[in-house]
């Protein structure tokens, strides 16, 4: 096996790219896992509040990210972590292909995938209406009805982004008022396409072939062909429990200040870690990525001694 | 070893690549502003280069807005599987190798 990196970061998306720039920046010699691809950012069609660039979408981002990662020298390696555990001094790594990796800090940056629906034939219409990828779709769905379930600044920005093309846009609420940004509820509101119904939640999808209605539980039935799901995300945290690391209810990894977990040497940054009401934006992630890089260069620079 | 090539289907080759074609053709639908097409496109390309006596080919939706319509396309990637032009099973989203070649295989031997 080749030498030992300093630091190894799981997930390639704001946070994950962040924390290999930052520790190489440190000196540390660094390898990240994980696909950009995959992170949920991706999803994202306009960022509009992420500093220095006043709109751009999330995959154009995220490219930004991974090539000044790379500017620094950063290695990546697009595979996926399938376990990891601690021996002696070093943690050891295992990716799907096999490839066996040493370091002796890890930083958890694995972030979360869109949750579902939870309605009971909500497998059966994925790719035939439902959803979780409205940057994907949305040209699907050319003078069409189409609902948005969610309340979040993500589901008022599907909205927007398919009332250019549909026909009809619906955003499907379980509350009386939207959590988006003022700003972007004040454009849904200007929007004769979009009609906002509250305390709406979904019990059953229907159609033969395709989507084709939605039952909601207060018995009212709407007429639509696609339903684009944005009821935010949760975490994975499976390799963090095979390390031992702390998680919360929800499934979070529990974090200190500076980023570090329970267990030493293992940190986390981004959507996968913090409190559920933390604020999950491209920002703060990066700056908790930055955060877990510099704790552990520290701890690295203080077992030198 | 030759590389195989993953086929290009337009409107110029799709009678005759897929639906007058003889034996099994799995079709990767994908266009170049998806994120999760781009994840799973390489992973399509490996495979067919392991899996023997299986046509495969990709679809650019973008480009091919009739064939996607025609196959009531609505999220991509999506992977749609033909034997002898006859749509057999389709499955949708990126996923590892292993499962989506799981997926191909399952299809394939419930129609031989």
């Amino acid at each position: 096996m080749n030498k030992a990196y300093d630091c190894l970061i799981i997930g390639a998306g704001p946070a994950g790219l962040t924390a290999g720039i930052y520790a190489t920046r440190y000196a540390l010699k660094t390898i990240i896992i994980g696909k950009p691809f995959e992170s949920i950012i991706t999803h994202a069609w306009n960022v509009e509040n992420y500093p220095g660039f006043k709109e751009i979408s999330g995959m154009d981002l995220i490219e930004r990210f991974k090539e000044h990662a790379r500017h620094f020298g950063v290695e990546l390696v697009e595979e996926e972590v399938v376990s990891a555990e601690k021996n002696n001094e070093f943690f050891l790594i295992t990716t799907d292909a096999n490839k066996k990796i040493k370091t002796k800090t890890i930083i958890l940056a694995m972030g979360s995938v869109p949750r579902k629906l939870n309605v009971p034939n909500e497998e059966d219409f994925i790719g035939k209406g439902v959803s979780y990828c409205a940057t994907c779709d949305a040209p699907f769905f050319k003078d069409k009805v189409v609902a948005v379930v969610g309340g979040s600044d993500s589901a008022v920005m599907t909205a927007l982004l398919l009332s250019q093309k549909s026909k009809k846009v619906y955003i499907l609420y379980r509350r009386e008022k939207l959590r988006a940004h003022p700003i972007e509820i004040k454009k849904v509101n200007s929007n004769e396409k979009i009609e906002v119904v509250y305390n709406a939640q979904i019990k059953k999808l229907v159609g033969r072939d395709v989507l084709e209605k939605i039952e909601l539980t207060n018995g009212e039935e709407l007429s639509v062909d696609g339903v684009f799901v944005e009821i935010g995300h949760v975490p994975n945290p499976v390799i963090a429990k095979n390390l031992g690391v702390k998680i919360n209810e929800q499934g979070f990894i529990i974090v200190d200040e500076h980023m570090r977990t329970n267990i030493e040497r293992v940190y986390s940054a981004g959507d996968i870690c913090g409190t559920k009401e933390k604020l999950r934006q491209v920002i703060t992630a990066a700056a908790e990525g930055a955060k877990a890089a510099r704790s552990a260069y520290e701890d690295i620079e203080k077992n030198k001694k | 070893m030759v590389r195989k090539m993953v086929l290009s289907i337009t409107s110029n080759n799709y009678e005759k690549e897929v639906m007058n074609y003889n034996g099994f053709v799995v079709i990767d639908c994908w266009a170049p502003w998806c994120a999760p097409c781009r994840m799973s496109s390489p992973v399509f390309e490996e495979l067919s280069q392991e899996i023997e006596g299986i046509k495969f080919a990709k679809l650019n939706v973008d480009e091919e807005g009739l064939i996607a319509q025609a196959n009531r396309i609505v999220s991509i990637p999506t992977f749609i599987i033909f034997k002898n032009g006859v749509e057999v099973g389709r499955f949708v989203g990126a996923m590892p190798k292993e499962l989506m070649k799981q997926k191909i295989m399952e299809v394939v031997e419930n129609n031989e």
